[in-house]
């Protein structure tokens, strides 16, 4: 599978997982892929990043964790969004879209 | 509430630990199976997907220890891996985690017990309000009684001179004033029949308490109104003796007591923890209004309250909010100089030394103390050398621990390149170090508390109250500790730090000859300076040891076995000065009765024990400037007192029962006295008398007794004269008839007897209350063992001098061994080598010897000199040890070659017992 990915932009793998689990509550494995699947590629994010992620976003209350049984009868740890989850993914989607905008107003001028 | 969330995530996943880590597995292999199932789908085979899932994944652990990382808890969970590592590092090695807390708790165990020492004596206030405020105008501390003439600096004072600064100056709120002498007062309850108590008491001013911001702990304390003429008397009682002597009864305050048979009425008991201005075994324990003293003078005495040509008082104030020492030191000076000019009757040379006349200001918060005055040099030698153990004790923990690192550095290579984080390896060092400061300070503290209460066994030996406590200081104690942290924390990090810097391979490859001579250097630099350290140690424990030993040893002049000495208070007890004659003929008549007394006598003064009284003679027929300024000893005793004390008589006759009133007046003089005022004649029949005119004839020399040493062994020896108690010579002056008068009063018995002295105690009380109950004595001991507390002080610094300078020679032995053992273990497959080579095993131990030697001999080439010039510093304080000792040098320097022997030897036999064979196997 060749493919060139590119890192994350600092600080965006939050963001990102947030609005995965935004669609559908989701296990590690497929919040990855997902993540791989909707940016074609470009980003891919591996265990390393991506547990401790998940591991830092339940301490803060933004998801949290069950286990599920998996569409392949398999058990699976799935992760959901809460309240304050949704919350800060619209402030961060917000904040986002605000510094993309003033970048490319600088990239332009 | 983020926070509180975070704690308790961190908190369960703490204590769910397993639970949480299955969990982690279980997810984490999901993910790979979820993954290898994507990657089949694919169109990968089963084992190629599990394959590049895993490679993908990189590792499992990796993964959960990144997720671990993510809380608090992992941080704590490190912390407590390493603590636990540094314990089991610590077991593993028993010796060296033995020598090593030892050599800690000896470090900070000495230094906190000295330094506490220092602090309670030098440094510690009295239990007042704001003591910073307080300054005695003034200084010295004399502790007694009466001065005549100039002090040129001044610390006491009469009491005009103090009401007049009382009212007058405008540098301070408040003035108090309280006496130099401390007399014993005996107590009794009005209408009792019970024996009296004796108590020691001070007069002070109504303000006294006031000024020094006393509370009362029942009643009332003295105040303005208390201290003045014709008031009722009053007293207060210290908490001490209320509690000691009358139960802590309630009654007491308001109650009449007899002190001295005069009626004072107790309004009030002083604050539980305030036991006097001074820091003395003896504290005043009844405060009397200034006032009363005449009427405890006795009627009739021209009592010192009313004269001005008598110092007697200490002064203490508050210093006004703005005004600075120097100032008020200008200002009292000034004040001084001019009420010498207008109150006194000054002589031409007075005249002359008037602008030397001068007041300063000292800190008045620690009170006064003879104490702190006598041991001050004493104490700072002891601090000194408790700081060089210290400083021996951290030099071998830095040894040790370097020694250790570099046990350690292809281990620490083998962790590097297993992955291990510097930061985390330096950590486990920095854990172990600390862990090690904190176990050696807990032994070192529990040592110190010990220590300190030895101390003041010795110190204040006999004595029944003692004042000073054996807890341990606090900040002292927090610097040792700071300082062997910081010893451990540098030698132990500093090594470490180097070490995993370096390529992981460079120790893996082992054996780096070049890294084991970059290791020794500091340790052998290390050795040399503890050598040398020890070397000054040693000699000035031998300096203090034969100076203790000299003053031991100094022929005092006068048997000592067998003699009883007790002292005891004819005025306290209600005599008048007429009735002290026949009373003592009868005391001494009843006291020869006791079956196994050879003779009894009394005495004002006695050799050892608070000798004397110091006056000006004047000679018939000679001027006062072929006199000179020579300070004269007398003291007045009863018939059979030489034989008593056993001073033979040189010439002439002793003091006898025909000496009377109405007789010749007599004396009897010492050889000094006789040598220094009767050059080349014969001192029998001649006569001199007290200075003052008209007085030069006074007192014929009717015998010459051997010189006695009355004061210390250390200060120059006095004339000294003795008078009957029965004879007695007006004088004008105020000055001069106090001191008749007063010294008619013995303050000493002593009884000459066959077998053991103290048997002879409960004969001697009952005997005394035999003739009259009110007759108590205030303390009774052997003269052996008076004169053994007079050399408490020294014997306490050459003790412990000699203890530290054996712990730096032990913890010097322990170094030395300690690298020498090291270099051994290093070098053994050289030996090996060498001994292949055709080296015999006399030719290793000397190798290894020479080695050790060129160490030791470095350290002594440089302590030498240091202890050379440590001994001229010394030598003024020391009695009859000259400024350079070879012989004590000496002896330290083969004392310590004799450890270097041995401490080399040990490990140099190892090294010589090496095989050949297997020390080149071991590469």
């Amino acid at each position: 599978m060749p493919s060139k990915s590119s890192d994350l932009v600092q600080g965006t793998l939050e963001m990102l997982i947030l609005k995965t689990l935004a669609l559908e509550p989701m296990h590690g494995f497929g919040v990855a892929l997902r993540i791989e699947q909707i940016s074609k590629g470009v980003f891919r994010v591996n265990p390393g990043s991506l547990f401790p992620a998940l591991s830092r976003m339940e301490r803060a209350g933004r998801i949290r964790a069950e286990w599920r049984t998996t569409e392949n009868n398999r058990r699976a740890k799935y992760y959901l969004l809460t309240d304050s989850g949704r919350e800060a993914l619209k402030d961060e989607t917000q904040e986002w879209g605000r510094q993309i905008a003033a970048i490319t107003r600088i990239l332009e001028a | 509430m983020a926070l509180v969330r975070k704690f308790l995530g961190g908190r369960k996943a703490l204590v769910h630990k397993d639970q949480r880590n299955l969990e982690m597995d279980e997810e984490l292999r999901a993910y790979l199976d979820a993954s290898a199932e994507e990657k089949m789908r694919g169109g990968m085979s089963y084992d190629q997907a599990m394959r590049a899932a895993r490679a993908e994944m990189g590792s499992m652990e990796t993964v959960k220890q990144k997720v671990r990382a993510v809380g608090w808890e992992s941080l704590a969970e490190s912390f407590w891996q390493d603590i636990r590592y540094g314990l089991r590092q610590l077991i593993r090695s028993p010796g060296f985690f033995a020598v090593a807390i030892l050599t800690l708790a000896l470090g900070i165990g000495a230094n906190t017990a000295i330094f506490t020492l220092v602090h309670a004596v030098m440094l510690k206030q009295l239990p007042i309000s704001r003591p910073d405020q307080l300054y005695r105008i003034g200084e010295g501390e004399y502790y007694c009684c009466e001065w005549t003439g100039l002090q040129d600096s001044w610390g006491t004072f009469d009491y005009q001179f103090y009401k007049h600064l009382r009212d007058t100056s405008p540098a301070f709120e408040q003035i108090a004033a309280f006496s130099g002498n401390t007399p014993s007062f005996h107590v009794r309850r009005a209408g009792s029949q019970d024996a009296a108590q004796t108590t020691n008491g001070e007069y002070v001013s109504g303000n006294y308490f006031a000024t020094l911001g006393i509370q009362a702990s029942a009643g009332r304390l003295l105040n303005a109104s208390d201290d003045q003429p014709g008031t009722p008397a009053a007293a207060v009682m210290g908490y001490q003796a209320w509690q000691r002597d009358f139960g802590s009864d309630p009654s007491i305050i308001g109650s009449t007591l007899l002190i001295n048979g005069l009626p004072v009425t107790v309004v009030g008991i002083a604050a539980q923890g305030f036991s006097g201005d001074r820091l003395t075994s003896y504290p005043p324990e009844l405060w009397i209004p200034l006032n009363q003293k005449p009427a405890f003078d006795g009627p009739g005495q021209d009592s010192i309250l009313y004269s001005s040509d008598d110092a007697w008082l200490y002064l203490i104030g508050r210093l006004k909010p703005g005004v600075t020492p120097v100032q008020a030191q200008a200002q009292l000076t000034m004040e001084l100089q001019q009420w010498l000019r207008s109150q006194r009757k000054l002589s031409k040379d007075d005249i002359a030394n008037l602008p030397k006349q001068h007041i300063r200001l000292t800190p008045g918060g620690t009170g006064v103390s003879p104490f702190r005055s006598n041991s001050k040099n004493g104490l700072y030698l002891l601090s000194a050398a408790s700081a060089l153990v210290l400083l021996i004790a951290c030099a071998n923990l830095a040894n040790l621990l370097l020694a250790r690192s570099a046990a350690r550095y292809q281990q620490t290579a083998l962790r590097l390149s297993l992955g291990a984080t510097r930061s985390r390896l330096i950590r486990a060092v920095l854990t172990e170090s600390v862990l090690l400061s904190l176990i050696g300070g807990a032994a070192g503290l529990a040592l110190a508390y010990l220590g300190t209460k030895a101390i003041l066994l010795i110190i204040f030996r006999g004595a029944e109250y003692v004042p000073v406590h054996a807890t341990p200081s606090l900040p002292i104690l927090g610097f040792a500790l700071l300082l062997s942290m910081l010893t451990g924390v540098t030698f132990g990090v500093a090594p470490a730090w180097m070490e995993t810097r370096a390529e992981p391979t460079d120790g893996l490859r082992g054996n780096s000859r070049s890294s084991t001579q970059q290791a020794s250097r500091p340790q052998k630099m290390l050795v040399i300076v503890q050598a040398a350290l020890s070397v000054v140690l040693l000699a000035v424990a031998g300096l203090v040891t034969q100076s203790l030993r000299n003053l031991e040893n100094t022929a005092m002049g006068f048997e000592t076995q067998g003699r009883l000495l007790a002292s005891i208070n004819f005025k306290a007890a209600g005599y008048k000065p007429e009735e002290l004659p026949t009373l003592y003929q009868r005391v001494q008549e009843r006291l020869k009765k006791i079956p196994g007394v050879h003779s009894a006598s009394l005495s004002l003064n006695s050799p050892q024990n608070f000798c004397c009284v110091t006056v000006d003679i004047s000679i018939g027929g000679r001027s006062d400037s072929w006199i000179g300024d020579i300070d004269t000893s007398f003291s007045r005793v009863s018939p059979h007192y030489f034989e008593t004390i056993g001073v033979p008589l040189v010439r002439g006759r002793a003091i006898t029962e025909r000496d009377t009133q109405a007789s010749q007046h007599v004396a009897v003089v010492d050889e000094t006295f006789a040598r220094t005022f009767f050059p080349g004649r014969d001192p029998i029949g001649q006569r001199f008398g007290l200075s003052g005119p008209g007085h030069g004839y006074d007192y014929e020399i009717v015998g010459v007794a051997r010189n006695t040493r009355y004061r210390s062994p250390a200060s120059l020896p006095r004339p000294m004269f003795f008078l009957p108690f029965t004879q007695t010579t007006p004088f004008p002056s105020n000055g001069g008839q106090r001191l008749e008068t007063g010294t008619l009063y013995a303050q000493t018995i002593l009884l000459r007897v066959s077998g053991v002295p103290e048997s002879y105690e409960s004969l001697l009380r009952n005997a005394l209350a035999g003739i009259d109950p009110n007759l108590s004595l205030e303390s009774v001991k052997s003269y052996s063992e008076q004169v053994a507390v007079q050399f408490n002080q020294e014997r306490l610094i050459a003790r412990l001098t000699g203890l530290f300078s054996l712990l730096a020679l032990v913890l010097a032995s322990v170094g030395l061994y300690g690298v020498t053992a090291y270099n051994v273990a290093r070098r053994t497959s050289e030996i090996g080598i060498r001994m292949a080579l055709g080296a015999n095993r006399g030719n290793v131990v000397k190798m290894i010897l020479l080695g050790a030697f060129s160490q030791v001999g470095i350290g002594l080439c440089i302590g030498i000199p240091v202890a050379i010039l440590c001994g001229r510093y010394l030598a003024h304080q020391l009695y009859g040890v000259g400024r350079f000792d070879p012989l004590v040098l000496g002896a330290a320097a083969i004392v310590l070659s004799v450890c270097t022997l041995i401490a080399g030897l040990v490990p140099a036999r190892r090294a010589a017992s090496v095989e050949p064979m297997e020390a080149l196997r071991i590469e």
